[in-house]
């Protein structure tokens, strides 16, 4: 029934749902292929710059490494004599004798170190001599002795001392530039050091005291040297300068030289131990790596005469590091001469001496005097009270907050933490007031309120909601915090403070010192530096203008600490609106550095030094305490005589002559003033350096033959800030790439 | 399900490499208009110097014209505005510099970092670049080659380059000589990293000549 006569014919659709299928398929496995592909290509594309780079480092690490020794740039702790001899093992010299002496007068210690250092080898040598300054210390003087021939460094203006320096190397001398691979590195190049003979290197120089905890505390670098694993170079630059790490290595080098007394006895040769065996292992892992020049260890023989005088009374004198004997000099127990107790010490570690004041509830002055050249240099050392029970002073404070756009991201979240922090630490009898500024200002309240809790509230939200974009306009905030209304119910008593919190990324630094400078009314401007690269040298100086002091806060973890310091601090200054009264006859000749004197707060002592026509016998001292106001008579005792006085003084007065260039004073005249001050007192300045030139005893023996040069230059050291430089825009982009790759594939995986 | 999951990734990823890709043409196009400020800036100091030689003709002094600074800000709510112009001769790249070292500067072209932002001191002029996108060309550079800096007064110092050295950065500070009037170029190391937290620098020193 059903006959059909048709053909049956088998009709291969082309769109048949087999087809379909099968096609789908092929589909899929080129798109899986392609898929793998690209994620394969994308994959080496990734990690092959990755492994030629970590390639690359390991490259540079070893040849970094190599280097160092090659030029000695290792760590250094003490003062050495590196050789070009031509044996690796035998170039680094230590000083077999040492002599320190030095004098303390308040807070500066005048050091004089001589150090003896011999070439045992039978070659002549040339050598370079490295000491590590300590931080802020400024060079006076080096003279060193090569047998008969004695090479002395002087301040020379930067001319002069080019020319002398160009003459030196036209004669055939060898004479080659410092370079300086670390802050405060002195380094000076001896030419033909004669075999088996001496050199003696003696250098002064002026390093401040420094002040931390009541206690006041000098470290002199002494013979001790590292030369350093890579390990422990590469880590942290800051760690190792910061002589945390080097401590280790001084017991170290204790047992091992204890283990060798009796040698080091005999001869005043210098060993270099190829490793130290009895100590574990594990603790210096590195240590075998570079065994030929792993270690050096000091044999050197230390003497140290410390004339203390803190011109105030001592309670205690102790030092972390070497035995001492000490002597009372005078009955207010206020001078001391310090001895190290053998005579002849092995000074394998920094020497470090640390001395207490008797606790006062009074600020204490001490003065010293110094005579130069028919004039006086008087230097006076502020010393505050403890801080058991200070009173707190009510203050009218105002906080400038820069909210420009540059700074954006985590200056931005920095400002605010310091914002709030300081906010919180405010007291009740205290007035503040938030300016807020970019291109434009925004104030929180018209004038200074009280501090209450419904005002902190609402300062808590203003800041909550600062944004950073925009210019820098920093005048205008600043001028109105200046001139800005008391509140009402604040006391006429409270100070005007300024705290300013910025990345000081400004383009009209005069203008705005001229305003500092100007300002009328009494006022204290604290900066608060913020970000990755602020302009530390501005807000330092605007501080300077504004009789306050500059913080740099360099990541979030350090905002509460640093700014709960400052605010304690500023909450209780120990004297303020300090004055100095002289008789009227001298009054008219005093030149008297820094000019503004800044107030004196808690754990910060300070100094002024003073230039005058005719010796200084008296100085009336006025200023305020917290309740009272505050005044001292001062009899100057001539018998405090001390070095470097003028030394003192005339770094401050070059320093205030520069200052002026940023006020516009004139270019030539600031130099010529900058460079007489800085030859007549022999201290470095941006227009002088400082140049050994060999001095010529005899002028006949000098012949063409005998060549002989050294010079050495002190450079002034700064430090950059070093900002992110990576945007990082690659690792986003190809993550995106990736994801939007994997789509297609999750498609086909689900729809399976 | 599938089809949600597939545009839901494919937004993501599209997002991200847009938002990726926005800081190098960000990098690139902000380069236009500093660049016309720059002349500009260059124009007008240029007017303003001879306004002030006639003026201090006829008054008989012509000192504090070095004085004057014009700045003359990209867009008007820049925070920067362009200090001086790089050229490379032969990696044939120029970049105008801009002032200051934070990253909102960095982000538009290479920043001078205070207090090394001084043009005609005795002090060294420090910039900082990005290494993916301002300053990527720095990976070509070679020892002695010789840059030229032109200032806003429209001089021109030539340096050469003297040391090329990778530091280590997690101090976060480096030590400069003050008082050696070099050039120094800062960007990160390695240059083709991904990601940008390392902790090294790529430090070029050129002495001028």
């Amino acid at each position: 029934m059903f006959n059909s006569k048709k053909n049956l014919r088998l009709i291969d659709y082309q769109d048949s749902y087999f087809y379909q299928q099968k096609r789908k398929k092929a589909r899929r496995k080129w798109l899986k292929a392609f898929l793998v592909i690209t994620l394969f290509l994308l994959l080496v594309a990734v990690i092959v710059p990755l492994a030629q780079s970590q390639n690359i480092n390991k490259e540079l690490d070893s040849a970094q490494l190599f280097n160092g020794e090659k030029n000695g740039k290792s760590l250094i702790h003490g003062p050495q004599l590196l050789f070009n001899h031509p044996d690796k093992n035998k170039r680094v010299a230590l000083p077999i004798d040492i002599t320190a002496d030095i004098e303390v007068s308040g807070l500066m210690a005048y050091t004089q170190i001589k150090q003896v250092f011999i070439n045992p080898y039978n070659l002549e040598l040339e050598g370079k001599y490295q000491f590590p300054l300590p931080e802020n210390s400024a060079i006076k003087h080096l003279s060193v002795k090569v047998g008969d021939k004695e090479i002395v460094g002087q301040i020379m203006e930067k001319k002069a001392a080019k020319a002398v320096y160009n003459k030196a190397k036209r004669q055939g001398k060898k004479a080659s530039l410092v370079q300086q691979q670390r802050a405060n590195l002195f380094t000076n190049n001896i030419a033909n050091i004669p075999a088996q003979s001496t050199v003696v290197v003696t250098l002064t120089f002026l390093m401040p005291v420094t002040f931390f905890n009541d206690e006041l505390n000098i470290n002199l670098p002494l013979a001790m040297t590292t030369r350093y694993q890579p390990a422990y170079y590469q880590q942290s630059p800051a760690e190792l300068s910061s002589e945390n790490k080097p401590a280790e290595f001084i017991t170290l080098n204790e047992s091992a030289l204890n283990e060798n007394t009796s040698e080091e006895n005999s001869s005043h040769e210098y060993a270099s131990y190829s490793s130290v065996s009895n100590n574990s292992p594990e603790d210096f892992p590195a240590l075998n790596l570079n065994a030929p020049n792993s270690k050096v260890l000091a044999k050197s023989q230390a003497t140290i005469n410390i004339n203390l005088n803190a011109g105030v009374a001592i309670s205690s004198v102790r030092s972390s590091s070497h035995a001492i004997n000490t002597k009372a000099i005078d009955n207010q127990q206020s001078q001391y001469l310090i001895t190290l107790s053998k005579a002849q010490s092995i000074a394998n570690r920094n020497f470090n001496l640390t001395w207490q004041l008797e606790p006062s509830q009074k600020p204490q002055i001490s003065s010293f005097t110094e005579q130069v050249d028919g004039e006086y240099f008087t230097l006076l050392t502020f010393f505050p009270p403890r801080a058991d029970n200070t009173e707190v002073i009510a203050r009218d404070i105002i906080f400038i907050v820069d909210t420009s756009g540059s700074m954006q991201g985590s200056s931005m979240a920095q400002a605010k933490a310091s914002l709030q922090h300081a906010i919180s630490r405010l007291n009740d009898n205290d007035s503040f007031n938030i300016i807020a500024f970019s291109d434009s200002v925004n104030l929180l309240f018209s004038n200074t309120q009280m501090v209450n809790r419904r005002n902190i509230n609402q300062a808590q939200q203003f800041i909550n909601h600062l944004q950073a974009d925009g210019g820098t306009e920093m005048y205008r905030p600043l001028s109105q915090a200046l001139v800005m209304a008391k509140n009402s119910q604040q006391s006429s008593q409270a100070i005007r403070q300024v705290v300013f919190i910025t990345d000081g990324a400004v383009a009209n630094e005069f203008e705005l010192m001229q305003l500092l400078d100007g300002a009328q009314r009494d006022f204290r401007l604290f900066t608060v530096g913020i970000g990755a690269a602020p302009n530390g040298y501005f807000m330092k100086k605007a501080a300077q203008f504004g009789r306050g002091s500059y913080v740099f806060i360099q990541n979030n973890n350090d905002v509460q600490a640093s700014m709960s310091a400052l605010m304690t601090k500023i909450s209780q200054p120990a004297v303020s609106n300090i004055e100095l009264m002289f008789d009227n006859k001298i009054h008219q000749q005093v030149d008297v550095y820094p000019k503004k004197i800044t107030d004196l707060y808690l754990d910060e002592p300070m100094q002024v030094a003073i230039k005058s026509k005719f010796p200084i016998t008296s100085v009336q001292l006025t200023g305020d305490t917290a309740s009272q106001p505050w005044y001292q008579q001062l009899i100057i005792d001539d018998s405090q005589k001390s070095q470097g006085i003028s030394t003192v003084w005339a770094r401050s007065k070059i320093e205030d002559l520069l200052d002026g260039l940023v006020m516009g004073a004139d270019k030539e005249q600031v130099k010529h003033q900058v460079i007489t001050t800085s030859i007549a007192h022999q201290i470095i300045s941006p227009y002088t350096s400082f140049i050994a030139v060999e001095k010529q005893p005899e002028p006949s023996l000098q012949t063409a033959a005998q060549k002989s040069n050294m010079l050495a230059k002190a450079h002034e050291n700064l430090m950059v800030a070093m900002p992110k430089t990576a945007l990082g825009w690659h690792q986003q982009f190809l993550l995106g790439l990736l994801l939007m790759l994997i789509a297609p594939l999750t498609l086909r995986i689900w729809s399976k | 399900m599938s089809t949600i999951a597939f545009k839901a990734l494919l937004l993501v990823g599209s997002l991200l490499c847009i938002n990726a890709s926005w800081l190098p043409t960000k990098a690139w196009l902000s380069q236009a208009l500093i660049s016309y400020s720059w002349q500009q800036s260059m124009a007008q100091q240029s007017l303003l110097i001879q306004n002030h030689l006639e003026k201090g003709r006829a008054q008989g002094n012509e000192n504090k014209v070095t004085n004057t600074k014009v700045a003359i800000k990209p867009w008007p709510w820049a925070d920067t505005f362009p200090i001086a112009e790089l050229s490379f001769k032969r990696l044939k790249e120029d970049i105008v510099v801009l002032n200051g070292g934070d990253p909102t500067t960095l982000a538009f072209s290479a920043g001078a970092i205070a207090p090394f932002n001084q043009t005609n001191s005795t002090k060294p002029f420090v910039v900082a670049g990005h290494r993916d996108s301002h300053f990527a060309f720095l990976e070509g550079i070679l020892m002695k080659d010789v840059i030229s800096m032109t200032d806003q007064h429209g001089q021109s110092q030539l340096y050469q380059v003297e040391a090329i050295d990778i530091v280590d950065a997690s101090s976060g500070q480096l030590p400069v000589l003050a008082n050696d009037s070099s050039l120094i170029l800062i960007t990160c190391y390695p240059f083709n990293a991904i990601g940008n937290d390392t902790n090294e620098r790529y430090v070029i020193t050129a002495k001028l000549l």
